[in-house]
């Protein structure tokens, strides 16, 4: 297990508490959850295979270097979840854990895989009853399907609450890129899980929403389109952010 | 009340300082004459809470295992044999750490290299390596092959400044690294042998000695490792992971004339892997690669290694238009053959698995691959001879390896020869899950199933239609006051009455069972007995009756009337079975071989019959259901089209059928 780099504070006694990057660790009663325990001199675990595979002869002088001082550097342990395989994909990766619960894993990947396979033959379907030239336009990926609909959920500018004069205004802010693709991930699960029928299965819900979105329809991307008018209508409270 | 020397008392056999020697369930503890070196090895053997049972003298009660007949002879060379062997795997599949060597290795290893020294050691030389390896293997009193690891101590310490999440022995290492990796822990290994060891024949003449296998069952996994027992000559084999650029020059010219990429462990290992007295494997195949190929692959792959033919480009023909099952032969095997979507309707309205009916109408048309145990059935069938007492053929074999497609391969063909087909997809259905059971009119101590009987009714209608007139009962059957079956009328008057009424549907299913039983002999029609999951009709149920007591399965007409038809008194025709284990009830996962899914009653029923064993894929029926998917464009993903990917997805799924069928739908 990696030693945690708590720096000692010198100089205080009794009472001390290790600060690290302005946050308070070991706080009495608290137990840190979120947030790396790894300090800054863990390196990142070298997934890739080829990397690895290269064969001594092939390697650079710096590359030799890096390799030689890399034994001597402490390395984060991979997360069980990181493989080297060909068909890993980070965001479905992501949204599969953004689906599981109770960390029932097993179930969740199964529910993706299964979506997975729920678009690819509704996709199949489509594409044998259409003529030839519709066949061009039908796709039957189903990652590309999965990442271009996450992607047309995707919302712009988001609002948040800002405390200005004893009251929370909502201020349109411009969202970073992951928070965006978690906004968007979200929106997909919670409306497959809140609006539908209950007897559906998960696959077939999610499969119905991504084709939808996909297409730049269904309810995910209005809600997209809902965030960014209300966005649009409190355009004056912007100067309230001062980021 | 005696007090040992520390103040408590001591239990009966129990030694200062070291472990109870306490038997594995049902076996007793090893012989006391026994030299030090096997009570030591035997002593770690047992300590180990999966302990292989290979020295086990009572038979184990273990619905598993039977014992070996000559049990004192193998006792301590197995036991000495396995103490040495690599330790055993983690629960996981896939081992993502470095790699552990046996403690007895490490030891010597670190006393033998004085560079073995954390954070960092600087690796050893070749020389120093071989020299140690050389030096453990003298100082380790076994015969037999200590294992590789040894050599490469130097990598295998818990170094901090190593990656952990890659896996030592990678490429890029050099010749230092001999790192292999258990995969399958050494029980896992036995066991698999054990089983195959009590259902095939036992091989008295060649054992003794170090322990000799018959080849291992199909799925047997990859084992890396130095197999301290590995016999030179033995008709067993273990699949090791093989290094493609140590190769031999020799090996290297063979593997060019086969396919590439795929085969590369398979033929190596073949050839080189098997010296006397040397440690462990040769040759290692790229890191993380299996290949787990069946007793039927390895024979044919032996084969190829021996004839070195040319073989097709990989990406061979993968369909053919031999639509007759009839005229199917070797050249057929592995491509896939199309049954018109109309004949699906009338041959299989029941039978075929779901994914398969999934794939049909996602393709729109259903392909069918000519496998070997196929090939083999519809040999049998043709040559049946309807005078002799109806053959029982048993298709066995792994989870997912083609069972129930390959009886209906035979079904297809046995229809297309205008056989009357009586198919019962699955007898699993019969025995759990049932509601509505009735009690049965006939006899007051059996219950009848109604919706399973309509159900099969219907289809059987469906598939045999033309027989319905020709066939007419020989008996008058009086149904209740007002309705009856006169004698001589056509077989169709008992179907519908089994539909219409739905309370006589058992009977029905029992009448029509024995007519046509008692037909079959005539010469009119010839027979087809086809179920799937026969182990069901010999296992237990879950059906309870009111009063909660549970029901046998031989209380229940359906399967009382269905074991009445799979004897062999009637002749005319033949019996083809599928056992079953994924929708059994009361077996374990692991189970596939016909003692363990029937049961010594089942079993005892069925004998003799001809077993035939379903086995994965073969490389070439690998590429070729690989290439089918890419006609098809079913996979999608646009690394699934990659020599790599293809690699990946023989690795994932082991080249099981069933398996492979789920990783490509959402690929």
């Amino acid at each position: 297990m990696a030693a945690p780099s708590v720096k000692a504070v010198r100089g205080w006694s009794g009472l001390a508490l290790a600060v690290r990057g302005g946050i308070p660790l070991r706080i009495a009663g608290l137990s840190q959850v979120r947030g790396s325990h790894y300090g800054p001199e863990y390196q990142d675990p070298q997934i890739d295979k080829h990397y690895h595979r290269k064969p001594i002869s092939e390697l650079t002088e710096q590359e030799k270097h890096e390799r030689e001082l890399r034994k001597t550097q402490f390395v984060k342990a991979a997360p069980a979840t990181k493989t080297s395989s060909v068909f890993e994909d980070p965001l479905v990766s992501k949204f599969t854990n953004m689906m599981m619960k109770g960390g029932n894993k097993v179930l969740a990947r199964l529910l993706m895989t299964q979506t997975l396979e729920a678009l690819k033959r509704k996709q199949f379907e489509k594409y044998h009853a259409a003529s030839a030239e519709e066949q061009a336009m039908i796709e039957r990926n189903p990652y590309t399907i999965f990442h271009q609909a996450l992607k047309n959920c995707e919302p712009v500018i988001g609002l948040v609450p800002i405390l200005k004069g004893g009251h929370f205004y909502q201020v349109p802010v411009p969202l970073a890129e992951r928070r965006r693709r978690f906004l968007a991930m979200k929106w997909m699960i919670t409306e497959c899980r809140e609006k539908k029928h209950r007897r559906t299965l998960m696959p077939d819900k999610l499969s119905d929403e991504l084709l939808q979105a996909f297409h730049n329809q269904g309810p995910v991307v209005k809600r997209k389109h809902d965030m960014h008018k209300m966005a649009e209508a409190n355009r004056a409270l912007a100067h309230y952010r001062w980021w | 009340m005696q007090e040992g020397k520390r103040g408590r008392r001591r239990l009966r056999g129990e030694t200062e300082g070291r472990r109870v020697l306490r038997p594995k369930r049902g076996s007793s503890p090893p012989p006391q004459s026994e030299p030090k070196m096997a009570a030591a090895a035997a002593e770690r053997a047992h300590a180990r809470p999966r302990a292989l049972q290979c020295g086990s003298p009572a038979a184990p009660t273990t619905h598993r295992l039977r014992a070996p007949a000559s049990q004192d002879a193998l006792a301590p060379e197995c036991l000495l044999a396995w103490s040495s062997a690599p330790p055993r795997a983690l629960s996981g599949r896939l081992r993502r750490g470095p790699s552990r060597v046996p403690r007895a290795a490490r030891a010597q290893a670190a006393s033998s290299t004085s560079s073995f020294l954390p954070p960092s050691p600087p690796p050893l030389p070749p020389t120093a390596a071989t020299a140690a390896a050389a030096a453990a293997a003298a100082a380790a009193a076994s015969s037999s092959s200590p294992p590789t690891p040894r050599a490469c101590a130097s990598h295998n310490a818990p170094l901090p400044g190593r990656d952990c999440s890659i896996p030592v022995g990678c490429g890029g290492e050099g010749q230092n690294v001999r790192a292999e990796r258990a995969v399958y822990g050494s029980d896992w290994i036995t066991r698999r042998w054990a089983k195959t060891y009590l259902y095939l024949p036992l091989q008295a003449s060649s054992r003794g000695g170090v322990a000799h296998f018959p080849p291992p069952p199909p799925g047997f996994g990859e084992r890396v490792g130095g197999r301290p027992c590995a016999p030179p000559s033995a008709g067993g084999w273990r699949l090791r992971r093989l290094r493609v650029k140590q190769l031999p020059a020799v090996a290297v010219e063979r593997l060019s004339l086969l396919q590439a990429g795929l085969l590369c462990s398979l033929r190596i290992r073949r050839s080189a892997a098997y010296s006397v007295g040397r440690p462990g494997p040769r040759h290692t195949l790229d890191h993380g690669r299996f290949l787990h190929m069946g007793t039927q692959a390895s024979q044919s792959i032996a084969a190829q290694l021996h004839n070195p033919a040319p073989v097709d480009c990989p990406r061979a023909v993968s369909r053919t238009s031999e639509s007759d099952p009839a005229k199917h032969g070797e050249q057929h095997e592995g491509q896939h053959y199309s049954i018109p979507l109309q004949d699906l309707k009338t041959i299989f309205p029941h039978g075929l698995p779901p994914r398969f009916l999934m794939q049909v109408k996602t393709f729109s048309e259903a392909s069918l691959m000519v496998r070997k145990p196929a090939l083999e059935l519809l040999h049998y069938l043709k040559n049946t001879n309807f005078a002799h007492p109806a053959v029982r053929y048993i298709l066995y074999g792994e989870k997912g390896t083609g069972k129930t497609l390959s009886l209906c391969h035979g079904v297809h063909f046995c229809a297309k020869q205008n056989w009357l087909i009586l198919h019962i997809p699955d007898a699993h259905r019969w025995v759990k899950n049932c509601h509505n059971l009735m009690q049965s009119t006939y006899n007051k101590q059996r219950l009848d199933q109604p919706l399973e009987a309509s159900t099969w009714l219907k289809n059987f209608k469906t598939s045999n239609e033309r027989f319905l007139s020709q066939i007419k009962v020989q008996e008058k059957y009086v149904w209740n006051k007002r309705e009856s079956t006169e004698k001589g009328s056509p077989l169709g008057e008992v179907v519908e009455q089994g539909l219409t009424r739905v309370r006589n549907a058992t009977d029905a299913v029992g009448i029509i069972l024995k007519e046509l039983r008692k037909q079959s002999s005539s010469g009119t029609f010839h027979l087809l007995v086809a179920v799937d999951g026969v182990n069901a009709l010999w296992g237990r149920t879950t059906l309870n009756r009111e009063d909660k007591s549970l029901i046998a399965p031989e209380e229940l007409t359906l399967i009382y009337n269905l074991r009445k038809l799979v004897k062999n008194d009637w002749h005319g025709g033949a019996i083809v079975l599928t056992l079953s284990q994924t929708g059994s009830l009361f077996k374990p996962r692991s189970a596939y071989l016909p003692q363990e899914l029937l049961g010594k009653e089942g079993f005892d029923a069925l004998d003799p019959f001809i077993p035939i064993l379903v086995s994965n894929y073969n490389p070439k029926e690998f590429e070729s259901c690989i290439q089918y998917y890419l006609e098809n464009s079913w996979l999608q993903h646009e690394k699934a089209h990659t020599e790599e990917g293809i690699k990946e997805l023989l690795f994932l799924s082991s080249a099981n059928p069933g398996q492979l069928e789920r990783l490509c739908a959402y690929l």
